[in-house]
């Protein structure tokens, strides 16, 4: 069943970028012909390919600065759903890019540090933001020769780019990549200009409901097309600008814009895990309540939009601050709707979209065969546990944000982690249920079966029951570890950042450490020298060593981080030890008397504390 | 290993008659020599490393101390096999 299941999945995969290719292949001359028939349509089509061009620089320069502010920022501002919104809204703003904000949302959510409600306040809060950009390029971006700013900004930005230091980088890439938007609209401008000349939009237009379902159809579709809400405003406001399109074509085709960069989302969230999943309908949701309410009622809301225009003091003839002030409303209305409702949104959308049960890794090595005989069953069984151990350790990489690549290399990891130090997302969860909760769970109950089958055996089937209990453990612990770990590893704060790094540091050394024993042949392979890692973590371990304390009292940390550091350590204490039981059983000697003889030489917690205190 | 297979191999032909007894202490004997192998190991890294690499030089000193005490107790548990308690009833409380 899996296995078709995967066959269909690849075959699936296999005809979606067939069938890209093939739209890719036929779009491009048909591109090509309409450049070479309208100079316009080519001018307008590169102000939208600059203009996404400067967002993915922009996108990039903001990743830069999120190694650190940012999540610091995420955390303290995501607590209560007004502060959600309000990070939403102002994150938006300072980003222009909602695309970026709903990302960094996702990633948040699937790592646990905010939860569903903060995420879709952040991203309500993140449709008000784009409304800013709505009226910059209103009140200014058409009317003002903007790409006289643009030039500058590209040169001052790639003289930072090729400074040295990842946020001189980064601000290299934002400062270029408003210039590049900048420039993009300009051409866009021009474009359009161009156009109005020799075509009327106008003509084209249907009139009633029809006509602005069309609309609205239509910003979705370019809005996909883009996939940025805000390069279909801008097309928006310049044809709105230029008279290619009324006032009430332009209402529908931001509000289709604002669908359709949902559908973006959705799409971004396919390979989210089901909170990203949840978020993108909720997103989903708030666009079409809102875009359903003004369509009902597009007469109202016209009237409204004009009465506010007088009172604002704008003239009759400029729609785009109109547009600008429509966009506002809608999405203000959205939020206000809306808003008071997430509490019950949450629950409706748990049920609608359930954590799905799928069926996990299960045995491979444990079968009826296998089980036959004690010793077939214990050699099944420790290729089936250091399986499980293999994913365990995948999913605590990542869980540690190590990639594989560094955690298995040979430079020291505390220099690797100097140069590679990226977040990386992983639900934990999800990947646990995946891949340890079943295969651990068909172990232990293969080993409850044979310890009454294989009496005899019973040593062996106990010690293998603790190395599954173990890597179990690890896989929880790192759970636990991981969301300040998060938080620390690029907090500004010297102090908690080396102790955080430090502890993964730790865990990362013990399993390069397993890792080397596991590749050693028979004849030199021995574990106990791994209680030298024991030593060593207790010798380090700030919180015993008063060190901790010294850091609260000198102000190096806040209590709290200290508190937290301290609930840390006994997390990554249980880890390591756990390793090293699991590393004893699973990759140390394995006949009867060569185990009895390192357990007879295993150093108890007095030998240990006694050499840790031996520190010179 | 070699060794370790061909007692092994004789003591099956002859019956199983050594004990476990002797088995763990043979062990014990082997791990101790791995541990000696290894010790030797350490004391040839600490000589060769660089002076500045004050983490590196402690965790090798950490690693030949515990190293250290695991020949200890090796070769405590040796000693009290060999001198003091006989053969028969080391044999029954094994078993």
């Amino acid at each position: 069943m899996q296995a078709d299941a995967t066959r269909f999945g690849t075959i699936f995969k296999t005809l979606k970028s067939a069938s890209g290719s093939v739209a890719l292949f036929l779009a491009i001359p048909a591109l090509l012909y309409i450049f070479n028939a309208s100079e316009s349509f080519a001018t307008i089509s590169a102000g939208v390919a600059v203009f996404l061009f400067g967002m993915r620089f922009m996108e990039a320069g903001f990743q830069a600065f999120t190694g650190g502010m940012l999540e610091n920022i995420l955390k303290a501002c995501t607590t209560g759903r007004i502060r959600s919104l309000l990070f939403g809204v102002v994150s938006t703003t300072i980003m222009q890019s909602s695309s970026l904000v709903s990302v960094i949302t996702i990633s948040f959510l699937s790592a646990g540090l905010i939860n569903l409600a903060a995420g879709i306040g952040i991203v309500f809060g993140a449709n008000l933001g784009t409304t800013t950009g709505a009226w910059l390029i209103a009140a200014f971006g058409l009317k003002v020769k903007i790409s006289a700013y643009a030039m500058p900004m590209l040169a001052l930005g790639i003289i930072l780019v090729f400074l040295p230091g990842k946020k001189a980088k980064g601000a290299g890439d934002i400062l270029a990549g408003l210039g590049f938007i900048f420039l993009g609209i300009a051409f866009m401008k021009d474009g359009f200009d161009a156009f109005s000349q020799g075509f009327d939009l106008t003509q084209i237009q249907v009139e009633g409901l029809q006509g602005i379902l069309l609309f609205v159809l239509f910003g979705a579709l370019a809005t996909v097309i883009m996939q940025s809400s805000h390069a279909t405003l801008v097309l928006i406001l310049t044809a709105l600008a230029a008279g290619q399109i009324d006032f009430q074509a332009a209402i529908a085709l931001s509000i289709g814009a604002n669908v359709g960069t949902t559908i973006t989302a959705i799409i971004g969230a396919l390979s989210a895990n089901i909170q990203g999943k949840r978020l993108a309908v909720a997103h989903l949701f708030f666009n079409v309540v809102t875009g359903t309410i003004i369509i009902a009622t597009i007469e109202p809301t016209l009237v409204v939009v004009e009465t506010l225009s007088d009172f604002l003091g704008f003239s009759d003839t400029d729609a785009t601050l109109k547009l600008a002030l429509f966009h506002t409303l809608f999405n203000s209305l959205g939020v206000l709707l809306l808003t008071p409702l997430i509490p019950a949104m949450i629950p409706y959308l748990k049920r609608l979209m359930p954590v799905p049960r799928t069926p996990g890794l299960q045995p491979m090595y444990l079968t009826a065969a296998t089980e036959a005989f004690p010793e077939t069953l214990n050699t099944a069984m420790v290729q089936e546990l250091a399986r499980l151990y293999d994913n365990a350790i995948e999913i605590m990489a990542h869980g540690l944000h190590f990639h594989r690549r560094i955690l298995f290399s040979h430079t020291l990891l505390h220099d690797a982690i100097k140069t590679s130090n990226d977040l990386i997302t992983i639900d934990l969860d999800d990947q646990y249920a995946q891949r340890v909760e079943s295969l651990s769970s068909a172990i232990l109950e293969t080993i409850t079966r044979n310890v009454t089958r294989h009496g005899g055996d019973l040593e062996h089937l106990r010690a293998y029951q603790a190395a599954c209990r173990s890597i179990v453990t690890c896989v929880k612990e790192t759970k636990h570890l991981r969301p300040n770990l998060t938080q620390y590893i690029h907090h500004k704060n010297p102090y908690i950042r080396d102790k955080y790094n430090h502890l993964r540091v730790s865990i990362g050394d013990t399993i390069r450490a397993i890792d080397i024993i596991r590749n050693e042949p028979e004849t030199t392979r021995e574990t106990l020298g791994l209680e030298a890692i024991r030593v060593k973590f207790m010798q380090d371990d700030a919180s015993a060593s008063g060190e901790l304390e010294a850091m609260i009292r000198d102000g190096k940390i806040t209590a709290r981080m200290g508190m937290s550091l301290l609930n840390d350590l006994r997390y990554t204490q249980s880890i390591i030890w756990a390793l090293i039981d699991i590393a004893r059983i699973l990759f140390g000697e394995t006949e009867e008397h060569h185990t009895d003889a390192e357990r007879m030489l295993n150093l108890n917690e007095d030998d240990l504390s006694r050499l840790a205190r031996g520190k010179s | 290993m070699k060794t370790r297979k061909i007692i092994d191999l004789l003591d099956s032909l002859l019956g199983g008659e050594r004990t476990k007894r002797s088995r763990r202490e043979l062990a014990v004997e082997e791990l101790l020599h791995k541990l000696e192998k290894k010790e030797n190991k350490l004391l040839e890294r600490l000589e060769h490393i660089d002076t500045d690499d004050e983490d590196e030089k402690r965790h090798l000193e950490i690693k030949l101390q515990v190293n250290r005490a695991h020949q200890d107790k090796a070769r405590q548990a040796i000693s009290s096999w060999s001198g003091t308690k006989p053969e028969a009833e080391t044999e029954t409380e094994a078993q």
